[in-house]
């Protein structure tokens, strides 16, 4: 009898989100746990190695309710050293290291770590910071190269939650679009629901080799990813960044069966797919793929489906829900992009500008309940406070409505645009300039003249494509109502994205603020505009 | 038949009008590329130019650091390739 015959069901006698290593390193000790290029760990070497990084750790003075900060991409190292701080009850704040020094020294000052670590076998950038703050470099055996910054004495440790499953399990910085970052603590309870909710909702087992780019610093990377992987006991194929020549290779050859990723991910494998001339991608036992992380356009979820021959499924979550608030289902798969049905165990309703709930179908601020919502943001309780009301809903600042079932996001209420009177979801029009044949990214922002707010849009082209402004302000003509369509096209080599490819609207709306102003623009930014007719 | 100077000549070029706005003094032969220089959409790009330029097809399995990742690496893989 095969150790498969009889698939195990996901984990559900975690208390910690370390446990998930040690219950499968019961069930499946020689199954594969993590693979990366450099070697793979089964699950009973993996809860080993989690072991003997806690006793490394509590050598390093990290006690209980310390922040022990993590600056890396997707690795064993990342991995084990998140989940041996998690198992002793410190924090864990994850960093991608692809952050800016100074995004990276605002996060380690706000957290107040006590340790600085640098998983840089994979990752120049992290040795670059790790460099940069005189890390000690030390060779651990079974994952590579780390930095340990130096001990902070001064820093003193949270105290303990009485209840272990509302520790913090880690804090993710998250800035969104705009502002500040805010340190959103997650607990153990809240990315372990997830978790195992994802797993179930898909089915993931044992047999599942899941693809793992998506950034475990991040909301999705570390609750679906990695943790819905680990507590259903499936093998995980890490990689610290994406290419698609890389994905094509690792489908293929490793077999994998579930991928996750992104908009802009899906987006580099069909201009890949364009460069190869291929049509279709023969990947027999791959059985979901799924993007989350920014809306999903028709023209992208139709290219992936034609070349993958099955459906794109899609989803929607903020870090602080940890991060899903609603997901298409495998059972229902959907034609469009809607991004499903609620996450089960998640509460939703819409408030509407008078603070009431709005009537059944009509567009609201979305109001998340559950055991997905964050414990609150680290050191910020009028924040929290704004964020997460006295019975527990918190605020996504997105506007939707439900319609058949599904959530629809209609737009953010930060991210409204009043023209003329009229209002103007960002998203819409994104989604119409990024329908265009020649056009791989698009953001919309405002622009206040005179009293009212101009629509402005960003585009990013295929290299080499002859498209103009101005045939893309026809096209726009051709698909928008007058007060919909922008003022101006502006084209940009590239758009400045997050991490986890959001588009970083904040610094657009600088470029407008200093081009209006006449400040010197970066050079790359090739500013052509088109006059509006309507 | 292209020599190795020619090879880098055109590669250093590429890379510098297309990902550096034309600006060389941030190029260096032996600093990384990927990652830093180039992202994952470049990469595509970059692949689609040494196929058009140079005649020859990159296969997904050579699109690798110790091939991409520096000028001096892309110009030894290119040799090979071209038997410069």
């Amino acid at each position: 009898m095969t150790e498969f015959e009889t698939p195990k069901a996901p984990i559900s006698a975690a208390t910690r989100i370390s446990d998930v290593a040690q219950l499968w390193a019961e069930r499946l000790p020689d199954h594969p746990a993590l693979v990366e290029s450099t070697g793979t760990w089964t699950y009973r070497q993996f809860a080993s190695a989690i072991s003997d990084t806690q006793s490394w750790l509590r050598e390093l003075n990290v006690r209980p309710g310390d922040r022990v900060m993590i600056v890396g991409e997707n690795c064993r190292a990342f991995v084990t050293i998140l989940l041996a701080a998690a198992g002793l009850d410190a924090w864990p704040v994850l960093v991608n290291a692809r952050l800016a020094p100074r995004e990276i020294e605002q996060i380690r000052d706000h957290c107040g770590a006590r340790r600085v670590f640098f998983t840089i076998s994979v990752s120049q950038h992290a040795a670059d910071h790790a460099t940069r703050v005189g890390a000690v470099i030390e060779q651990r055996c079974g994952f590579g190269v780390v930095g340990i910054g130096p001990l902070r004495e001064d820093v003193k440790p949270e105290p303990l939650d009485a209840s272990v499953p509302d520790r913090v399990a880690a804090l993710i910085y998250t800035s969104g679009t705009t502002g500040t970052p805010k340190g959103v603590m997650l607990s153990h309870r809240n990315l372990l629901f997830m978790a195992e909710g994802s797993a179930k909702v898909r089915s993931v087992n044992p047999k599942d080799r899941v693809y793992g780019v998506l950034p475990m610093s991040h909301a999705v990377g570390l609750a679906t990813v990695l943790l819905g992987s680990l507590t259903a006991g499936a093998s995980v194929y890490l990689a610290p960044r994406f290419d698609p020549m890389t994905a094509r290779v690792t489908l293929e050859k490793e077999q994998i069966t579930l991928l996750y990723g992104t908009p802009a991910i899906f987006n580099q494998l069909l201009q890949y797919a364009k460069l190869r001339k291929i049509s279709s991608l023969k990947l027999p036992e791959l059985r979901i793929i799924t993007s989350s992380g920014a809306p999903l356009d028709p023209a992208t979820k139709a290219g992936i489906e034609s070349i993958f021959g099955m459906v794109l499924h899609n989803g929607y979550g903020v870090t602080e829900c940890s991060p899903t608030i609603a997901m298409t289902r495998p059972e229902a798969p959907r034609s469009d992009t809607s991004i499903g049905a609620v996450f089960p165990g998640v509460q939703v309703k819409f408030i509407g500008s008078d603070g009431q709930p709005v009537p059944a179908g009509g567009v609201g601020e979305l109001r998340v309940s559950g055991p997905n919502v964050m414990k609150g943001y680290y050191r910020a309780p009028e924040e929290t406070a704004a964020a997460i009301d006295a019975e527990g809903w918190f605020n996504t600042r997105d506007l939707a409505k439900l319609e058949d079932g599904n959530l629809v996001i209609v737009g953010r209420t930060k991210d409204l645009i009043v023209h003329q009177g009229f209002n103007v979801y960002p998203v819409e029009v994104e989604a119409v300039l990024k329908a265009h044949p020649s056009v791989v990214q698009a953001a919309v922002v405002g622009q206040s003249i005179d009293g009212d707010e101009e629509v402005v849009a960003f585009v990013e082209l295929l290299p080499g494509s002859p498209c103009t402004p101005a045939g893309l302000a026809d096209y726009a003509a051709q698909h928008l109502a007058p007060y919909k369509r922008p003022s101006q096209i502006l084209l940009v080599p590239s758009m400045p994205v997050t991490p986890t490819g959001k588009v970083v609207k904040g610094e657009l709306a600088k470029l407008i603020a200093d081009r209006t102003s006449s400040k010197s623009l970066p050079p790359y930014l090739e500013m052509t505009s088109v006059a509006k007719d309507n | 038949m292209q020599t190795t100077t020619d090879i880098e000549r055109d590669v250093r070029s590429f890379v510098i009008q297309q990902f550096l706005s034309g600006n060389a003094s941030r190029l260096r032969a032996d600093g990384s590329l990927l990652g830093d220089v180039i992202d994952s959409m470049g990469v595509i790009t970059l692949v689609a130019y040494l196929q058009e330029h140079f005649g020859i097809t990159v296969e997904d399995d050579e699109v690798l650091p110790s091939n991409f990742d520096t000028i001096n690496n892309l110009v030894a893989y290119l040799s090979g390739k071209l038997g410069a």
